[in-house]
């Protein structure tokens, strides 16, 4: 046959042409291609998280109720694990590949940006969830908002309700408390003991996202902590799997965490000894409130999506972040809602309630930091801190030159306190 | 498909289902649908650009791998690189549509991914190229067996690392029984029974080929030896297979405990069969090539597997005889310790001739048959008187035992010629009719009788 190949593999002229014609197909095809046209909420759209057990049971009645809403309409959901998800979403957004939505954290937005994954949003396409202006510190980024923040995980204080009435509100009160019999305890690293840095003096950042190191109170929150360590009843330790089984025990009547620790807490306890926790805001102190870091669960959109899916992926966002999801994402999971539309009734939802008062006076890190490098020259400080290694003032200062050479050009927006010399350049 | 850091299941069809609504949902972006098909045009060109090459500068090239002596360096050096030239073409068009991908800041990884392939295409047809210059054609079944499912197994395990939310899907479970397999267990179970299969073909044609002359056993003893390692292997492969799979042998060992004897009465014949392979095998009762005789038919031994033995009548039709018929019934080898066999050739001359002229005649044409040997000499039987002749018996000897009625039938047509040429006359029965006194009785009735 003329269509075949010739006997002793050679290619027929016939089949050549054949060749080409599809080439040329091919190449006009690839032409026309953009774009079909937005009419209808009919198709697919992807969506990644690293949700498990109850957590990723209720998304998916979440999902079917959305397909319920819209029946033409197709969520394709799929777990990774939590270590996974970021690298294979970086790789997949290079191939074309990546989900539509990713549920993620927050901080994952300047990586992605800076990669082209992700794309921008306006307030329009989340109006609920973005009219916070703290939600939009969370996912703002090279001025524009890149996400929607779903659920909100500042740490604030566990107490045991059998050894606590009225939960400190002091860091003098918590420290009277411990001396008393009441123990304490948390992990004194960067990110789990921001939060009395603030109570203390300012905040590491201000509105602007500028390093406000010299009026800061983190020297003098570094003080305290070396004191406290000291203090009888106090225990600071980085070991926090120890420290939650030794709350969940009931030999510890303060523990500091976030509303992640809470499954785990109820896991371990033991049905003899159990008892009832409460979670309250951080005790506060001259300056004011505690300022704990929130990282937020965000949804993000891939750069690439269709039109229509991009469509579709907005509507879903919108859908997972509303009233009535945040509330049963709440009742069911004890998720923290980042929906500021949503009203956290202390007497209905005690511990959930605990943790959004937190979110009241948390502190949304500004995402153009280098936030793995800084938390690392923070934990550096702490630790020498509490090891004797050096003084607060000596710590501060070597945190605060990290910062400087972290931030390379931007560093003119970097205050260091007094008698810190700055870094050779 | 859910992950909460504990083993579980999930079901290949709930994830295959996902996997295809992904799929599509990729295929609805325009940015994938780009890259596809920049990628099928790249794949197009590389494909069809070396054979329009080929044709203008050699119109009517051959295709296949030159070979034979008039083949020039030449020419085989031109087959080499016509083989290399796509996977070239390909790599130089992808490298330039990355290139404009990365211009234009589009996401350009298929590109990328699909690069990785085609230099392992390009590796591919690389080791082929040198394997066809080391061992010539002798490397097409090494190559069809081995290297080629070896880059497919490559390819395909370097996609499914490519393709996101794969990692899932080789986690899938199949659920048999109580036995839960996942997709990758499966998947390696079929790879480790492939490779011994694999292992098991190569060193028995290994043994085939190097021991006979190495070490001087005989080729029956090499093909048992061959045999046996093939199946060796082949069962080591499953029993590994197995347990890749998870299968508790424990319980399969009570199972088998509990059919064995349903399998032991099933499976009689066989088992019978393939002890006797063993025996046969170990023996050397028989052997390839061996002439034997069974159920009265001389046949040659074609082939011993462990179930049953493939012999070649005289009529060119093959048998397949189970084993065990050779070791439960009398066979006949003709070829067991020697090859020679004596061929009888009956015939009768009349009283005429001369015994001793008959027997040199004889014993002088038998000599002339190809197949008949010198040695031990022709040999003609004085038998005995006949009623109408005196007759011998030709005994020839031949070292091939599946032709001697062949020589049998030739040495006939020449003693005819030959005994007509010495004008020795091969007789007539003859009867003496004695009638007694009935002759004058006959002489009424036939009158003219006596006359004639």
């Amino acid at each position: 046959m003329r269509h075949e190949l010739a006997r002793d593999g050679r290619m027929t002229t016939a089949r050549l042409w054949q060749r080409a014609c599809l080439l040329l197909l091919l190449l006009l095809l690839a032409g026309c291609l953009p774009v079909a046209p937005v009419e209808d909420l009919r198709g697919r759209v992807t969506l990644w998280h690293s949700w498990s057990g109850a957590d990723a049971v209720e998304l998916r009645e979440a999902l079917t109720r959305f397909q319920e809403v819209y029946p033409g309409v197709r969520v394709v959901e799929m777990a990774l694990p939590e270590g996974q998800i970021l690298k294979e979403f970086a790789n997949a957004a290079n191939d074309g590949l990546a989900p539509d939505l990713l549920i993620g954290q927050n901080r994952w937005i300047k990586e992605l940006a800076d990669a082209g994954s992700i794309r921008a949003v306006t307030q329009a396409d989340a109006p609920q969830v973005l009219a916070s202006a703290r939600n939009r510190a969370l996912v703002a980024y090279a001025g524009k908002l890149f996400g929607a923040p779903l659920f909100l995980a500042p740490r604030a204080l566990y107490y045991n309700k059998e050894l606590v009435t009225d939960p400190a509100q002091t860091l003098d009160d918590l420290l009277r408390e411990a001396a008393a019999g009441n123990r304490v305890e948390f992990v004194p690293r960067f990110e789990e003991a921001y939060w009395g840095i603030q109570t203390l003096g300012q905040g590491l950042f201000d509105a602007e996202g500028n390093f406000t190191l010299a009026e800061s109170g983190f020297e003098q929150w570094l003080r305290w902590l070396d004191n406290a360590q000291r203090a009888p009843g106090v225990i600071l330790n980085v070991d926090d799997e120890s420290l939650l089984d030794l709350f969940a025990a009931g030999q510890i009547a303060y523990y500091i965490a976030g509303p992640e620790s809470l499954a785990r807490i109820m896991e371990r306890m033991d049905a003899e000894n159990a008892f009832e926790v409460g979670v309250a805001p951080l005790p506060g102190g001259p300056a004011g409130a505690a300022g704990p870091l929130v990282p937020a669960e965000t949804i993000l959109f891939f750069a690439h999506s269709s039109p229509l899916q991009a469509r579709i992926a907005n509507e879903l966002a919108a859908f997972l972040a509303n009233e009535r999801q945040g509330i049963r994402f709440m009742r069911q999971l004890g998720k923290v809602p980042a929906n500021p539309r949503i009203q956290v009734d202390r007497r209905i939802y005690p511990i959930v309630s605990g943790f959004a008062q937190q979110a009241r006076t948390a502190v949304a890190l500004p995402l153009a930091l280098p936030i793995d490098a800084l938390f690392a020259a923070g934990n550096r400080a702490y630790s020498t801190v509490l090891s004797g290694s050096a003084t607060p003032a000596d710590a501060v200062c070597d945190f605060g030159r990290e910062v400087v050479a972290l931030l390379g050009e931007s560093s003119a927006a970097v205050s260091l306190p007094q008698g810190c010399e700055w870094p050779a350049p | 498909m859910i992950n909460d850091g504990t083993p579980q299941e999930n079901f290949l069809g709930q994830i295959i289902r996902g996997q295809i609504d992904f799929l599509l949902a990729m295929l609805a972006r325009p940015v994938v649908q780009q890259q596809l098909l920049v990628i099928l045009a790249i794949l197009l060109v590389a494909w069809t650009l070396p054979e329009i090459l080929r044709r203008r500068r050699r119109p009517g090239g051959a295709g296949r791998y030159p070979q034979g002596e008039g083949v020039s360096l030449r020419q085989r050096v031109a087959w080499f690189a016509h083989l290399l030239l796509a996977p070239i073409v390909a790599l130089v068009l992808l490298a330039l549509a990355s290139r404009l991908y990365a211009l234009r800041g589009l996401p350009d990884g298929l590109l990328a991914d699909v690069t990785i392939l085609v230099w392992m295409w390009l590796a591919y047809r690389g080791l082929v190229v040198v394997l066809y210059i080391l061992f010539g054609e002798a490397v097409r079944p090494y190559r069809r067996w081995i290297v080629t499912p070896a880059f497919v197994i490559l390819v395909i395990a370097q996609a499914i690392n490519m393709l996101p939310g794969t990692v899932t899907l080789v986690d899938a479970t199949i659920r048999l029984g109580t036995l839960a397999i996942t997709l990758s267990n499966l998947l390696l179970a079929l790879l480790t029974l492939y490779l011994f299969i694999i292992a098991g073909w190569v060193i028995g044609q290994s043994m085939m080929r190097w021991l006979p002359d190495r070490t001087g056993a005989e080729q029956g003893v090499i093909d048992s030896i061959a045999t046996l390692t093939r199946y060796a292997l082949i069962s080591v492969g499953i029993v590994l297979a197995l347990s890749v799979l998870g299968l508790d042998f424990t319980s399969l060992a009570i199972i088998a405990g509990g059919l064995s004897v349903g399998i032991g009465i099933g499976m009689q014949e066989f088992v019978a069969n393939f002890i006797s392979g063993l025996v046969l095998l170990f023996e050397q009762t028989l052997r390839p090539g061996d002439v034997i005789e069974v159920d009265n038919r001389i046949s040659r031994v074609q082939k011993i597997s462990l179930r049953a033995t493939t012999v070649r009548t005289l009529t060119n039709q093959e048998l397949v005889i189970p084993n065990s018929n050779f070791t439960s019934q009398q066979v006949t080898n003709l070829t067991k310790s020697d090859r020679i066999v004596r061929v009888l050739v009956p015939f009768s001359v009349s009283y005429k001739s001369k015994p001793d002229e008959v027997r040199e005649v004889a014993g002088a044409t038998a000599l002339q048959h190809e197949l008949v040997l010198a040695e031990p000499p022709p040999f003609v039987a004085f038998l005995g008187y006949g009623e109408s002749s005196i007759d011998f018996n030709l005994s020839v000897s031949v070292d091939q035992p599946d032709r001697s009625g062949r020589v049998r039938s030739d040495l006939y047509y020449m003693l005819w010629d030959a005994f007509a040429a010495h004008g020795i006359e091969i007789p007539f029965p003859q009867r003496d009719l004695n009638l007694g006194d009935g002759w004058e009785k006959l002489a009424g009735i036939v009158p003219h009788s006596k006359e004639a």
